[in-house]
């Protein structure tokens, strides 16, 4: 195991519990993701394991040793991308590197091939002598991960790196992840997107409300569903008749109607379109759409806690 | 690590337009404006208030007053004066006091007196007072003086009176109010002695001088407010020190307090570092609070060294301004520089105490205006003492003294006192920002 954390607390003003007693495993070369809500104690959580922040309970044990006592060791192998862009905009993207690398002890030629590595791996080269702040979005994000990158760090921790760019550089940025961690990184993934989570992670946790709700593999926590497809209908009229039918199907184990949706959650790969046909044909009820999906991690978290990752 | 953070600090200061702009082209701009602006104004630094000088007489009335008997008496005046007319002037010299005329009738008037006040004292006093700067100038009575203007009165004679005007240059509009106020009383006594000439002369051509010496007695006891021609006014500031031209006062001004600027720009950085995240990537790197902190000190004071450099190149420059003795300079410039960062260094901990901009924000907005006005910056304050003590305790006021001595000519020796009012205060400013550096927690 290389790091730890058990029963980790952090409370704001002893009243706000951001992270409220969470265990948490991150095994070498993984890449391990750490899903919820805006306001789910995410950051908080990473902040604490990556030593920045003293929890208010519990301990991070890093290859067995407490984080708590000695940062140093952790911090040494560690890059971390924080939420916000970490740069100093006036300075450009060489500038920032040069500076973040010598921090950590590069050196003269070392350094600039480093810089060189990490630009080009980041796709960057064309513009490293441009201020940062003359960047977009993406670009900005993409520094920020190189300037995590210049050490050669065992860990990486990324707390939501693809917030509020274009779909090139996120693509881009997601790519890089993989990557990384096809080359020994591990990494520490934080997003409220599920679709990021779903697409790099081996290993997910879910957070809601400081707590870790539901932990596992992607399928581990698509079975806390129990394994059901989930079908999407849109009618034209919101019928209880078509409703109560519905719910009166043995292959149908939940149905919930919200205006003129339907989602129905029912067992895998049984047959059930021919069921709902003759039920909106009994009714009355003209069908406008029809979708039928495996539970995405969004649907797991909307089964686990009533609410949208996004709401 | 500390020199990178150095680096990383100064390229960021270096970087930013709008701290540039404030910090460089701003006092420049100032500089030139108010220069020009109070040029009139300041042909030698300009005061206000009441000043107080010393009145000095190297002579002895009684002694005087022995030499005219003795005169009178002696070989030159005999036949000359009847012994009623000798008796008249020596009864008319109680009525012409003119050391009593100056304190009492001319300084110690209400109308001088809202101006000036006066105290009398010894030569050597009044000397160790101006050099402290505690009095604006000395008028210094000659020996002789009341002997030499009963003879240019009442004699035939012309005797040379020189009264002297010891001005401090950093009072030098007290000092020409007060020669000017001293000329009018010399001025009085010589168009006594004019008409005591033109009768003497007059009475000469038509063979009547013996009867006009009979009647200088009733000439001169006409008129009260009489003087000698001879007297002669000199003005000299202490020691040969020089005033301070409009464009020399407004370059130390507008440096001194643009300087601080940078502290606050300083510690705006840190709080900006500490919001974008940057400070965690140093945290995570190795780099501690202590470090951090003496980075923003150690940057700061080199940016308002080089801030100094340009702003004394440039008025050297355009106009020529002569800052004094270069050693002086460079080294109040050490340690005013050092007193900056250790504002920025406190500035920066409030900021991260509160964990927000607003110390900084409310040090550019307020705290540096009320400093450069106590300070001096706006104009001189060396006439509202009150104010003077108060910016004393500043950085901007107290090195702004220091400068304008050395642009008066004193060595670096002599503003020792400036040097250890800004160790002092950086000093404080360094225990008061580890105190709060030591509160300001995670941030």
């Amino acid at each position: 195991m290389l790091i730890k954390a058990i029963g980790i607390k952090k409370y704001y003003k002893k009243v706000v519990r951001a992270v409220d007693g969470i265990d948490l495993e991150v095994r070498e070369g993984e890449i391990l993701g750490i899903l919820g809500p805006n306001g789910a104690g995410k950051s908080t959580a990473i902040s604490v394991i990556s030593s920045l922040i003293k929890p208010d309970g519990g301990d991070v044990l890093f290859k067995g040793q407490s984080i708590l006592k000695n940062p140093g060791d952790l911090r040494r192998v560690m890059g971390i991308v924080p939420q916000d862009v970490a740069l100093y905009p006036d300075l450009s993207a060489a500038e920032n590197l040069k500076f973040f690398g010598k921090l950590y002890g590069l050196r003269g030629e070392g350094l600039q091939e480093r810089i060189r590595e990490v630009l080009d791996l980041l796709g960057l080269n064309g513009r490293a002598k441009d201020a940062v702040k003359n960047y977009s979005g993406g670009m900005k994000r993409r520094v920020n991960i190189g300037a995590a990158l210049l050490h050669h760090p065992e860990v990486l921790i990324m707390d939501e790196p693809t917030v509020g760019i274009d779909p090139q550089s996120r693509s881009h940025i997601l790519d890089t992840v993989k990557a990384l961690n096809k080359k020994g990184m591990t990494i520490i993934y934080t997003s409220h997107y599920m679709e990021e989570v779903e697409h790099l992670c081996d290993r997910i946790y879910v957070m809601d409300h400081g707590k870790v709700i539901a932990s596992g593999t992607k399928e581990d926590l698509k079975n806390l569903m129990g394994g059901d497809d989930i079908v999407s209908l849109q009618t034209d009229i919101a019928s209880e008749g078509f409703l109560k039918d519905l719910r009166g199907n043995v292959k149908v184990r939940n149905a919930d109607q919200k205006d003129g949706s339907i989602t129905l959650m029912v067992q895998k790969d049984c047959d059930i379109l021919s069921d709902i046909f003759e039920a909106a044909s009994k009714n009355g009820v003209k069908l406008k759409s029809l979708d039928v999906k495996t539970p995405t991690l969004e649907d797991v978290f909307l089964y686990l806690t009533g609410r949208g990752l996004r709401d | 690590m500390l020199l990178t953070m150095i680096w990383k600090d100064l390229l960021v200061a270096l970087k930013d337009r709008k701290s540039l702009i404030i910090t460089l082209c701003m006092p420049a701009i100032l500089t030139t404006i108010l220069g020009f602006t109070f040029q009139s104004m300041m042909s030698g630094g300009f005061s206000m208030g009441r000043a107080n000088i010393a009145v000095v007489s190297l002579g002895s009335r009684e002694q005087d007053i022995e030499r005219i008997k003795e005169f009178l008496e002696g070989p030159n005046m005999e036949g000359r004066l009847s012994g009623e007319q000798k008796k008249d002037l020596l009864e008319l010299l109680d009525d012409m006091d003119f050391e009593k005329i100056l304190y009492e009738d001319v300084l110690g008037s209400p109308e001088v007196g809202e101006f000036i006040q006066y105290e009398r004292m010894g030569l050597d006093r009044a000397r160790g007072m101006l050099e402290k700067g505690e009095l604006a100038a000395a008028v210094v009575l000659p020996e002789g003086f009341t002997y030499d203007t009963f003879m240019n009165l009442a004699m035939p004679f012309r005797n040379p009176i020189t009264i002297e005007v010891i001005k401090h240059p950093d009072h030098s509009i007290k000092g020409e109010m007060v020669s000017g106020i001293v000329k009018g009383f010399a001025d009085a006594l010589s168009a006594g002695i004019i008409a005591k000439n033109v009768l003497l002369e007059a009475s000469i051509e038509n063979n009547a001088g013996d009867k006009a010496m009979e009647e200088i007695e009733g000439l001169i006891s006409g008129m009260y407010d009489v003087g000698v021609r001879d007297i002669r006014i000199d003005k000299v500031t202490v020691e040969g020190k020089r005033a301070v031209s409009s464009f020399q006062y407004y370059a130390v001004g507008m440096a001194v307090m643009f300087i601080l600027y940078v502290a606050a720009d300083g510690a705006q950085y840190s709080i900006d570092e500490v919001n974008n995240g940057t400070y965690r990537r140093l945290v995570m790197a190795g780099t501690g609070r202590l470090r951090f902190f003496a980075a923003r000190f150690a940057a700061t004071t080199i940016f308002a060294l080089m801030q100094l450099a340009v702003l004394v190149s440039y008025s050297r420059l355009a106009f020529r301004t002569d800052w004094g003795s270069p050693i002086g300079v460079a080294v109040l410039s050490v340690f005013l520089a050092v007193a900056v960062g250790s504002l920025s260094a406190l500035l920066s901990a409030v900021n991260l105490k509160l964990k927000n901009s607003k110390a900084s924000t409310v040090f550019q907005a307020v705290v540096i205006q009320v400093f450069a006005l106590l300070g001096g910056s706006f104009f001189p304050v060396s006439g509202v003492p009150v104010m003077q003590r108060l910016g004393g305790f500043t950085i901007n006021g107290a090195a702004m003294q220091g400068f304008l001595r050395l642009m008066m000519g004193y060595s670096l020796s002599e503003v020792t006192g400036t040097i250890i009012s800004l160790t002092g205060i950086a000093l404080v400013l360094f225990a008061a920002g580890a105190v709060f550096a030591a509160a300001a927690g995670e941030v």
